[in-house]
């Protein structure tokens, strides 16, 4: 399983980083849409995490872009409070789920592996 | 104003601010969490025997603790907002009003490509309104200013006292013109607002 972990806040996705390494999960970070975008332009990924409010490509934006790339990747969306309306254009574009910020690795992680709680 | 439209605009404008702050403060609080939850799994590997960098861990609890000083600050802000609409608040100092305003606002305007700056504002600038309706209109020229400006530039704001009226001044390319407050907040404040490519000035008496 390879990740993608896209958020503006670089302590966020080097720190969710980390805690993959440990479990040995292979993964990479970006800190903006545009860095993700290029990222999956890269390399394949079967899951990208992704925050919906960033400067320069949006969230929406970016879920568009990757999907193009690479239709069969997975999304996740990590949010703070977003609107109910932003979120159902995330699930309309492809994201596959959306978790509220602070989020458990353990529940993260087990919905990937298809053992959602 | 009707009291509709005068609840309509506030509710807006508190949920606005409210969404914004809070937005942070969930922000930090995933920062915090994700490194607590790698501290906790680090001291499980040495417990087991795997060696760990103690400076590793130093430094993780440092930015916990920096961290938690960060989502402080705008839990603080967030409070002297909410007692901004203290009944019996009429009068309202407009630097400290317009900082307020700017802190909250500099996440969205940061989320548009621009940076919002504070430039000259005298101490001592007052008005005999609530705050918390100067405050809506200085946010409403935020948001109209962040619409209208160059992406990437910056938008600076300052305050002056210029023939017995205060002006706040709202400075940017702008490659529209930026629209600010509603034709009622602006009625209600008893001030007018005049808009050009350089600035969207708010002018109200002192």
């Amino acid at each position: 399983m390879r990740i993608l972990l896209i958020d503006d806040e670089k302590e966020l996705v080097t720190t969710l980083s980390e805690r993959l390494d440990l479990r040995d999960i292979t993964n990479d970070w970006a800190t903006s849409g545009e860095q993700g975008l290029q990222r999956v332009r890269e390399r394949n990924y079967d899951w990208v995490v992704i925050d919906l409010k960033m400067p320069g490509l949006s969230g929406l934006e970016t879920i568009k872009a990757i999907k193009r790339e690479q239709p069969l990747a997975r999304i996740i969306l990590l949010t703070g409070h977003s609107s109910g309306d932003e979120l159902n254009e995330a699930i309309r574009l492809g994201a596959d789920k959306y978790l509220v910020k602070p989020v458990d690795i353990d529940v993260l992680l087990a919905y990937m592996q298809g053992n959602p709680s | 104003m009707d009291w509709k439209s005068a609840y309509k605009g506030m509710a807006a404008f508190s949920g606005a601010v409210t969404a914004s702050a809070t937005h942070e403060i969930k922000n930090e609080l995933a920062v915090i969490n994700e490194q607590s939850g790698l501290i906790k799994e680090l001291l499980m590997l040495a417990a087991q025997g795997r060696e760990v960098d103690p400076s590793r861990l130093e430094s993780l609890i440092s930015r916990v603790i920096v961290r938690i000083g960060q989502a402080d600050v705008v839990i603080k802000r967030l409070n002297t907002f909410a007692h901004s609409g203290d009944l019996d608040r009429d009068l309202t100092n407009v630097a400290d009003s317009v900082a307020l305003v700017v802190e909250f606002y500099k996440r969205l305007a940061s989320i548009k490509g621009l940076t919002l700056e504070l430039g000259q504002m005298p101490e001592a600038l007052g008005l005999a309104h609530p705050p918390m309706l100067f405050q809506q209109a200085v946010w409403a020229c935020l948001a109209g200013a962040a619409e209208a400006a160059e992406k990437g530039g910056a938008v600076v704001i300052t305050a002056a006292a210029v023939n017995g009226q205060t002006e706040i001044k709202f400075s940017a390319n702008y490659t529209q013109t930026p629209q600010g407050p509603s034709q009622e907040l602006l009625e209600a404040l008893g001030c007018r607002l005049t808009a050009d490519s350089g600035n969207l000035i708010l002018c109200m008496a002192e």
